[in-house]
């Protein structure tokens, strides 16, 4: 066996433990007989010096209790506010690491259920853009509502406008204000209403007014939509997402279509810039976009418009029922011209 | 006024009484000053042990004791855990001391008497013994604070293993360990310094 260390021969000395092996040991090693015999002395003038601490103590018990304060209990505490954390100093150290450990451990677990639980507009914008860019087609309803009755040419209101567009993630788009979707009362409706925008990506687009009876062809326009981009849900949605950090406040979740949705509202001035100095209403307020949790692609979005060029009166548009990924029929977007009609294609 | 048994009241049979720490400060809560008096019996040469690590003069330290113990007395009420009493003097020791040590950075002028020196040793005859002792205490008030507070709780009577191990808050093992690294820290400083003195010689 090898000479024991200075703590085995320390717990011999104190005679925590006797160990077989190690008084074997002893009688066979003189250099650890020694070490203990070193250790032994050490503890005896340590007791020596620790009972020399006691000499005088009765006198000095005397001499204290004379200087107690005569006739009076000791002074009654004083309420003080109990310190936080004091519980904390009245764990040992193997306590401390554990329950910090603990702590550390639960606050870590909280955030990640927190961010996993918590649609944040960062992510869910990020999200979206990432689902829109699988997506094939989109199939919506936008609806326009007039707040103020009082418009040029429109008895009174408030009215409701109501489009049916179909979107390829070609590019293609068809904006469809047929006569059944349109809700509106008295005459002298706005120019687009009763009209159909045919517009293929890479070629001359086709509006035709079945109001008037007339279509009107319009010149290519790469890489420019032709009709207000507010109108373009894909549009939209990719603007959308291409600015995660615009999306600054959530809105909750609530169920849209029989869908859970988490909705969050977007500066929709600061995402789309200049892009209305054409005349197209300002908007009015942030637009709110709500998702589908499970797919995270738009299942509604909502805008307000201030009055503009074109628009007199406040406006709101939501657009809702989407339908992602669906089959289209390719003569929607077959620019066409119906028999009969007009041509008013105003001259280059 | 409750009474303390007679068996509490001397310091011999404490050691073995039934009372608690927390029984006797609420009886000095209660206005018995005897009470208090067994409180001294039971931590007060823990207290000497405590502070003497700053002065080696005698009536200083027994002057140091005092102190902590009336300011023990006078914040009695404010002691939440009454069992924890000899934690808390303790924990009043160290302040006391701490306090003393920088009085003592500032007066380097004071010098103790040197007929006081030896706060443990002047009651042992052998001289050289007590050179030793004094040596070995001195070496003492060099260990850590947690090492130095278990050699004082272990060989110092008024402890069982259980209350010097509640002393510096551990469990038992926990305490023994302790214990037997400071002892082997202390023989290794001993050894260390008796041999720079064979060297100088």
């Amino acid at each position: 066996m090898a000479c024991l260390s200075q703590e085995q021969l320390a717990q011999l000395a104190i005679g925590i433990t006797e160990e077989p092996e190690w008084t074997a040991h002893l009688r066979d090693c003189p250099r650890c007989r020694e070490k203990l015999a070193q250790l032994q002395t050490v503890t005896a003038q340590l007791a020596a010096a620790h009972n020399a601490l006691r000499r005088g103590h009765a006198e000095s018990r005397r001499q204290l209790l004379e200087k107690l304060p005569v006739g009076e209990h000791p002074p009654q505490p004083v309420r003080t506010r109990r310190q936080p954390l004091s519980w904390f100093k009245g764990l040992n150290m193997k306590q401390r690491i554990l329950l910090s450990g603990v702590s550390a451990t639960a606050i870590v677990a909280l955030f990640v259920t927190w961010i996993a639980l918590t649609a944040k507009p960062l992510f869910a914008m990020e999200l979206m853009k990432e689902s829109l860019s699988k997506a094939k087609s989109c199939k919506t309803t936008s609806v326009m509502e007039f707040d103020d009755p009082v418009r040029p040419g429109i008895d009174e209101g408030p009215d409701r406008i109501s489009s049916v567009i179909y979107e390829l993630a070609v590019g293609d788009g068809r904006f469809d204000a047929g006569d059944k979707y349109i809700e509106i009362k008295g005459k002298g409706a706005l120019s687009y209403l009763n009209t159909i925008y045919i517009l293929p990506a890479g070629r001359p687009g086709l509006e035709i007014n079945h109001f008037t009876k007339t279509f009107r062809r319009d010149p290519v326009k790469l890489g420019v939509l032709s009709l207000n981009p507010r109108n373009h849900t894909m549009r939209i949605c990719e603007e959308l997402g291409r600015h995660p950090e615009k999306a600054n406040r959530s809105l909750g979740t609530k169920i849209i279509d029989a869908k859970k949705a988490h909705g969050f509202a977007i500066d929709g001035e600061e995402v789309f810039g200049d892009e209305h100095e054409d005349g197209r209403p300002d908007l009015d307020g942030p637009i709110e976009v709500w998702l589908d949790a499970a797919t995270h692609l738009p299942i509604k979005i909502h805008m307000k418009s201030k009055p503009g060029n074109n628009q007199q009166t406040p406006s709101s548009t939501t657009t809702t029922y989407f339908q992602w990924n669906i089959k289209t029929d390719p003569k929607l977007f077959i620019a066409t011209p119906p028999q009969g009609y007009v041509d008013e294609t105003p001259p280059n | 006024m409750d009474t303390l048994p007679a068996a509490a009241t001397s310091m011999g049979s404490m050691e073995h009484s039934e009372v608690t720490d927390a029984d006797l400060v609420s009886q000095t809560l209660a206005g018995n000053r005897d009470a208090f008096g067994c409180l001294f019996d039971r931590h007060g040469a823990m207290v000497r042990a405590v502070v003497g690590r700053v002065s080696r003069d005698w009536p200083t330290v027994e002057d140091m004791t005092q102190e902590c113990f009336l300011r023990a007395f006078n914040r009695l009420a404010s002691l939440r855990d009454r069992d924890q009493f000899g934690v808390w003097v303790v924990g009043i020791a160290r302040h006391v001391a701490r306090e003393r040590r920088r009085t003592l950075r500032r007066d380097r002028h004071e010098f103790g008497n040197p007929a006081n020196a030896r706060a443990t040793t002047s009651g042992v005859a052998d001289l050289e013994t007590a050179e030793q002792i004094e040596q070995l205490m001195q070496t003492l008030s060099n260990l850590p604070e947690r090492e130095r507070l278990a050699i004082h709780a272990h060989f110092l009577q008024e402890y069982n293993a259980q209350q010097a191990a509640e002393l510096l808050n551990l469990s038992r093992s926990g305490f023994y360990a302790l214990l037997k690294k400071a002892l082997a820290r202390l023989v290794a400083t001993l050894n260390a310094h008796n041999q720079q003195e064979e060297t100088k010689s």
